[in-house]
């Protein structure tokens, strides 16, 4: 093939897949609306999205989408709740607990979000969007769970919408040893700091010191408080004294689950935060 | 003998017709005499006394022509007066092929033949010589008392072409061979040994003659005869003999008992003579062709305009579930369904001639028995659709009735983009069966139809595939070449029987890298949720969650309980699966976790788009869009995926940087600022890298 045929062939490709049939698309969208990922836990297994430890809230974001090429969609509820959201066992049927969604919503569109909900009408590429928890889940033994969501939505297209996915698997861990307890106390002052609330952040951080001396994360936690704090001396203090930890492997509950391609990422994490610093 | 000048004109005409036709038909004229294109006529004048006969004058007639000899004359000055004259027309040897006594008063005019005479009007030209018209003489007779000798006369010769007629052979030596199914003219006169011809008939094929014929008038029948002869010149059959007048005869008669007018041939294949012979009197005109025993044909119309006079099956243009007009795929079956519609796709069951029109069923056939025999049950209706193994055919009706136009149909339902099945038909008593592979697959069986397929993507064509013959389990995608390992997972027969991609059947190229990725990033983006990604020269097909099987497999549906087993070769070849990760551990935008393949993939890509929003500048919001965040959102699908395309990091400022922006240097106001040098493309490094299985 010349180079000539082959830049062709590629933008051919390039054309077909960015030029969609103009029809229009109501896609369904399920994901969590609040995670952690995993640090001190093994990451999920046995084909699950996203670990939870018993402790950790089940919050989902379900997320309608007009995914079409130009034209509006008209929509409104054909329940009284826009999804109906269950619980269920991986592998089985029967509903083990139920979601309760959030009456308000938010329109997404383009850099603008803003209150929404049904009856609405999207544009293209506008989504609205609800969250869901599952207060009983905590309830539930350790083990694998789908979390389904069901559309309960008309559309002026007709038919229900399409379902990009309409649920997520979740594996819940009970908190049995020392690593999941730490990971519990780096998943709460996480949360603290995605909150903006920078001094729970730092009682968290320094908690999860107390009880696990060799957290890198709590130390990078620190430096992050500092930082939004304006305080780059401090900052850069936790970012080296966390950039050390983890050149020794002195994280010992994060070395023991990482990979080190995982370990160096985190270190260039640090060193970039650092760098930020200025001198 | 005195040409008038007329005559001679004419003449000059025909000499020119003939010289024409030698042009045109020079290789014909090879083998045989060219035959004239336009009629010629010739007058001769003489006078006959008493019991005079005149010089024979030339009619050479050829035996593709027909001739009348029209004559006028005188043989008295008195009105009562007369004298018996003659017109006779002979043969090569003298003899007599039509003769006309008639009295020729003060002026007469007749011909010969007459119309409606038991020679034939006109006399048609024959073969052989014994029947072709050499010459013509007249005769005078006795005159009465008032006739005044000597008697004058003027002939006048007309001979008309007959393209086509009598080209068959004088004997066994000089039959020409004839093909099947194409038609034969001519005449054939009583004292003619016959008109021969020869054809090839195989090894325990059965033949007959198909025709019709006449004979000379309204009060002469001719019996027409048509027998076989083997090699050795001996008779193995009389297949035809029937009687006919002035009205054309059909042969084989309607309701005749197909044992008495079909040849077969029990021994092995080879020439085969047919000789056709008048008895009594002339066959005027005949026609025929020779054409085997009708057979039972199968036929597949797959675009609604089968033609019974014309019949042309589709069986070489079909594609399961596919618009034979378009080549795109067409929609997926229903829920709960796996019938795939809009395709009106009819097997139809005929008798055939084999010139190839479909011909009355025999007598007392009136249905056929249809059946698929060999049927593939391949799980589901495409790769990664479906896990039903039932089969991927069915026929709605068992047994078809001919009708009016001798076919028998039924609907063939579409269970499978990929389905295999042979179609057979049994019909009447014995062996009269007939079968058809669908989709056709002559080139390389290799379950793939030989028509070939559409690649398409998002409703178009974007490449036409042929079937070369590979082997199912070939899986040689070469472009982009990578890191040199050609392939994507999805070998040859899954290319062609197609993975479904958000509801769309897709068939792919296989000389094309295919990447699947599923996402719940909605795409809002407007680059399906792949971000940088869209970039890579691959084709890239983004899936629903339920369009991957366990594992992360892009073609679970592999396996075939029936006709053929599973796909040969298959590869558990895994989809991209990228999950919003929200805020992540708080340390980087995603995680890939595993560089590969070849290492399987057992965990989702990552991307923490939170995480995302909140880092870029300028307000640390992660709710509040700001303007990095869409690319950087993109950069970050971009190298994760790369990651699962095995492309490792680079210290160039590309998708797949490690540290994504030059540091920003407060003592050096010249370093570009943090994320304003968000890279957007994959260099020849990353390119050279990509592996797929």
């Amino acid at each position: 093939m010349t180079s000539t045929t082959a830049v062709v062939t590629i933008l051919a490709l390039l054309i077909a897949q960015a030029a969609p049939a103009r029809r229009v698309k109501v896609r369904v969208f399920v994901s969590l609306s609040e995670y952690y990922g995993t640090i001190y836990v093994r990451p999920p297994s046995n084909g699950a999205d996203h670990v939870l430890l018993r402790g950790q809230p089940l919050s989902t974001r379900l997320s309608i989408v007009n995914d079409g090429e130009d034209q509006e969609v008209r929509l409104r509820p054909s329940q009284s709740a826009p999804f109906k959201v269950q619980v269920v066992a991986e592998g089985s049927a029967k509903p083990l607990a139920q979601g309760v969604v959030a009456q308000s919503a938010f329109l997404r569109a383009g850099s603008l979000q803003k209150p929404g909900g049904l009856p609405t009408t999207l544009k293209q590429r506008e989504s609205l969007q609800w969250d869901a928890t599952v207060p009983a889940f905590q309830q539930l033994p350790a083990g694998l769970y789908r979390v389904k969501a069901d559309a309960q939505v008309e559309s002026t297209i007709g038919g229900p919408p399409e379902v990009n996915n309409d649920h997520l698997v979740i594996e819940l861990r009970d908190v049995t040893g020392q690593a999941e307890r730490v990971e519990l106390m780096r998943v709460n002052a996480t949360r603290a700091f995605r909150n903006g609330n920078l001094t729970q952040t730092e009682a968290a951080a320094q908690q999860l010191l107390a009880a696990y001396p060799q957290s890198a994360f709590a130390y990078m936690l620190i430096g992050d408080v500092a930082k939004a704090r304006n305080d780059a001396s401090a900052a850069r203090a936790a970012y080296i004294r966390a950039s050390e930890l983890l050149r020794g492997r002195g994280d010992t509950l994060f070395t023991a689950v990482a990979t080190d391609h995982q370990i160096s990422e985190t270190i260039d994490a640090l060193e970039l935060r650092i760098s930020s610093l200025g001198r | 003998m005195k040409r008038t000048g007329i005559t001679w004109r004419t003449g000059v005409a025909i000499a020119a017709c003939t010289i024409f036709s030698s042009l045109t038909f020079v290789t014909r004229a090879q083998q045989e005499p060219p035959c004239p294109s336009s009629p010629s006529s010739t007058q001769v004048q003489g006078s006959l006394g008493v019991n005079q006969q005149s010089e024979p004058y030339a009619i050479d007639l050829l035996p593709c022509e027909e001739v009348v000899v029209a004559l006028t004359g005188s043989a008295s000055n008195h009105p009562s007066g007369n004298a018996n004259m003659r017109l006779t027309i002979r043969n090569a040897a003298g003899q007599t092929l039509a003769v006309n006594n008639f009295l020729c008063g003060q002026s007469c005019s007749t011909s010969v033949p007459l119309p409606n005479t038991y020679p034939g009007y006109l006399l048609p030209g024959t073969r052989g010589v014994e029947g072709l018209a050499k010459d013509v003489i007249v005769n005078a007779g006795i005159f009465n008392w008032f006739g005044t000798p000597p008697a004058t006369y003027t002939l006048t010769i007309t001979k008309q072409p007959r393209q086509e007629y009598n080209r068959g052979g004088t004997g066994f030596d000089n039959a020409p061979l004839i093909q099947k199914g194409v038609k034969q003219y001519g005449s054939v006169h009583p004292s003619e040994p016959g008109q021969f011809y020869k054809v090839h008939v195989g090894a325990g094929e059965s033949i007959h003659a198909r025709g019709r014929f006449r004979g000379p008038d309204t009060l002469h029948s001719s019996n027409f005869t048509i027998r076989v002869y083997d090699s050795a010149f001996v008779e193995k059959k009389l297949i035809i003999n029937a009687l006919a007048a002035i009205d054309w005869v059909s042969f084989p008669a309607a309701n005749a008992n197909p044992l008495f007018y079909t040849f077969t041939n029990t021994g092995p294949e080879g020439d085969f003579y047919l000789k056709l012979k008048a008895g009594a009197y002339v066959a005027r005109d005949f026609e025929f062709y020779v054409t085997n025993d009708p057979k039972l044909s199968l036929f597949l119309d797959v675009d609604n305009n089968f033609n019974p006079s014309s019949p042309d099956s589709d069986d070489d243009i079909f594609v399961p579930g596919s618009d034979p007009a378009t080549g795109l795929s067409l929609p997926l079956p229903a829920a709960g369904s796996t019938l795939i519609d809009g395709q009106s796709v009819k097997v139809i069951a005929a008798y055939t001639a084999d010139h190839g029109s479909v011909v009355p069923p025999p007598p007392g056939v009136t249905q056929a028995f249809l059946l698929l025999d060999q049927v593939s049950r391949f799980a589901g209706i495409a790769m990664n659709y479906g896990a039903i193994t039932d089969p991927d055919f069915l026929l709605v009706d068992g047994v078809v009735t001919f009708g009016a136009d001798y076919t028998g149909r039924t609907i063939l339902e579409i269970h499978d983009y990929g389905g295999r099945a042979i179609v057979k038909a049994q019909a009447g008593p014995g062996p009269s069966v007939a079968t058809m592979n669908l989709p056709k697959d002559t080139v390389g069986n290799n379950w793939v139809p030989d028509a070939g397929w559409k690649a398409t993507a998002n409703g178009q064509v974007i490449e036409t595939v042929s079937d070369g013959g590979q082997a199912q389990g070939v899986d040689a995608d070469s472009a982009p070449a990578g890191n040199g390992t050609n392939g994507d997972g999805i070998v040859f027969f899954e290319e062609y029987r197609g993975i479904v991609v958000r509801n769309e059947h897709r068939r792919t190229d296989p000389a094309i890298k295919d990447l699947f990725v599923y996402s719940n990033l909605s795409d809002i983006l407007g680059d399906q949720g792949l971000g940088d990604a869209l970039s890579l020269p691959l084709t890239k097909h983004r899936i629903f969650l339920s369009e991957m099987g366990p594992g992360f497999t892009i073609t679970p549906s592999y396996v075939n309980p029936g006709y053929g087993g599973d796909v040969p070769g298959h590869f558990p070849q895994q989809a991209l699966k990228v999950i919003d990760g929200g805020w992540g551990p708080g340390t980087k935008y995603g995680e890939a976790w595993v560089l590969g393949p070849p290492a399987p993939r057992s965990l989702a890509i990552e991307v923490y788009d939170e995480f995302i929003m909140h880092a870029s500048p300028f307000t640390n919001s992660r709710t509040l869009p700001e303007e990095y965040d869409v690319p950087k959102l993109r950069q970050t699908l971009g190298h994760e995926i790369g990651h699962g395309i095995n492309i490792d990091h680079n210290t160039n400022v590309t998708i797949m940087v490690t540290s994504y922006f030059p540091v920003w240097d407060v003592n050096n106001p010249t370093t570009v600022l943090p994320w304003q040098g968000i890279p957007h493309h994959y260099d020849s490094a990353d390119l050279a890298q990509i592996r797929l299985r």
